[in-house]
């Protein structure tokens, strides 16, 4: 038993390495020869897990040929569209100028359902409201409204609006996150002299954000 | 280019892994075949405390090598060969010609077995 405990934390920590190595974080965002990767990498791990009889390198040696092959083809693949083309496959458009292609629905096996609970989930409640709709190749709609169905921007309705600069969490957990105050340009002595202002020390705080106008917000500890 | 550097070095600690792997196989399988030649050879010519020497020698190496093949191999595979290293040892001791010379075949056979499974065969590849 105490071997089996062993294995999987040795294995858990060498898939967290090698998913990590591979270098995406999200499902949503992997392309398929990395999401057909994480699924395979799973399964190996497991193997050597749960089999004491096995030697833990048949679990270590596949995941490495395939983290190691996955990064060459990535790479392959960021070079030669060609390739890119084979293995991601392209995007392809559903709704082309407010029409509906229904070939391509028919071609990539899309029923109209499945295309409405998409377009409703990025708000399109009206497929007539629809410019243009394409399905990328890791299977997310992108969409794009018709012009009088768009909301208007500050642009076009002659608004002028202060540029803050991007809201980044610059204490997360009483701990200060260095990146974040560098994007932000705000220093260390700031955020103290702030708390302080506030009454506050770091360890009170459970999140605290700001931007680079210096307008913050602070989420203390329950 | 880092990431290429990473895929490459994994693929050279692969390659590394296995051709450790074959030849500590190979190594060990050859060792142990030519103690038990040496074994059965005794046993036929009556020098039976040779015999159980040379037997016990090539049992107490094959342990020790356990530690090394139970590494890369599949335990089951190592527990069996190291049982009938076992079994050799006593009928060995039991001056047993005929069954010594059947274990020792049967070892031969695991070894090979053994051996000829690690290599990239096509017949072992599918």
């Amino acid at each position: 038993m105490l071997i089996l405990v062993i294995r999987t934390v040795l294995m858990y920590l060498f898939v967290i390495i090698a998913v990590r190595i591979m270098g995406k974080r999200q499902l949503s965002e992997m392309q398929t020869t990395e999401l057909v990767i994480t699924l395979i990498i799973a399964d190996i791990a497991s193997i050597p897990m749960q089999n004491t009889a096995q030697p833990l390198l048949t679990g270590v040696i596949p995941i490495l040929i395939l983290i190691s092959s996955e990064i060459i083809i990535s790479i392959i693949m960021m070079k030669s569209s060609k390739i890119r083309n084979m293995i991601c496959g392209k995007p392809e458009v559903l709704v082309n100028d407010g029409k509906l292609c229904q070939n391509t629905l028919k071609s990539l096996r899309m029923t109209t359902e499945d295309l409405s609970v998409q377009l409703r989930q990025l708000g399109a409640y009206n497929i007539n409201d629809v410019q243009f709709c394409i399905i990328e190749p890791n299977g997310k709609l992108s969409l794009q409204l018709k012009p009088e169905k768009r909301s208007p921007n500050c642009e076009q309705l002659q608004v002028a609006v202060r540029d803050t600069g991007i809201d980044a969490v610059i204490i997360s957990d009483g701990e200060l996150l260095k990146n974040s105050m560098k994007l932000c340009n705000i220093d260390e002595e700031w955020i103290l002299s702030t708390l302080q202002k506030e009454g506050l020390s770091l360890d009170n705080i459970m999140i605290m954000t700001a931007n680079k106008m210096r307008e913050y917000n602070i989420i203390r500890k329950e | 280019m880092n990431r290429i550097i990473v895929a490459i070095a994994l693929l050279i600690i692969s390659a590394t892994i296995c051709t450790m792997e074959i030849h500590s196989v190979s190594i060990n399988s050859e060792e142990c075949i030519e103690k038990l030649n040496e074994t059965v050879n005794h046993m036929y010519l009556g020098n039976y405390n040779e015999a159980i020497k040379a037997a016990e020698t090539a049992s107490h190496a094959w342990k020790n090598n356990t530690k090394i093949l139970d590494i890369f191999l599949y335990h089951d595979y190592v527990d069996e060969i190291t049982e009938s290293m076992s079994t050799l040892v006593i009928n060995t001791k039991e001056k047993n010609n005929k069954v010594c010379s059947e274990i020792v075949e049967k070892i031969k056979v695991q070894l090979a077995s053994i051996k000829n499974s690690e290599l990239p065969y096509l017949h072992n590849i599918l």
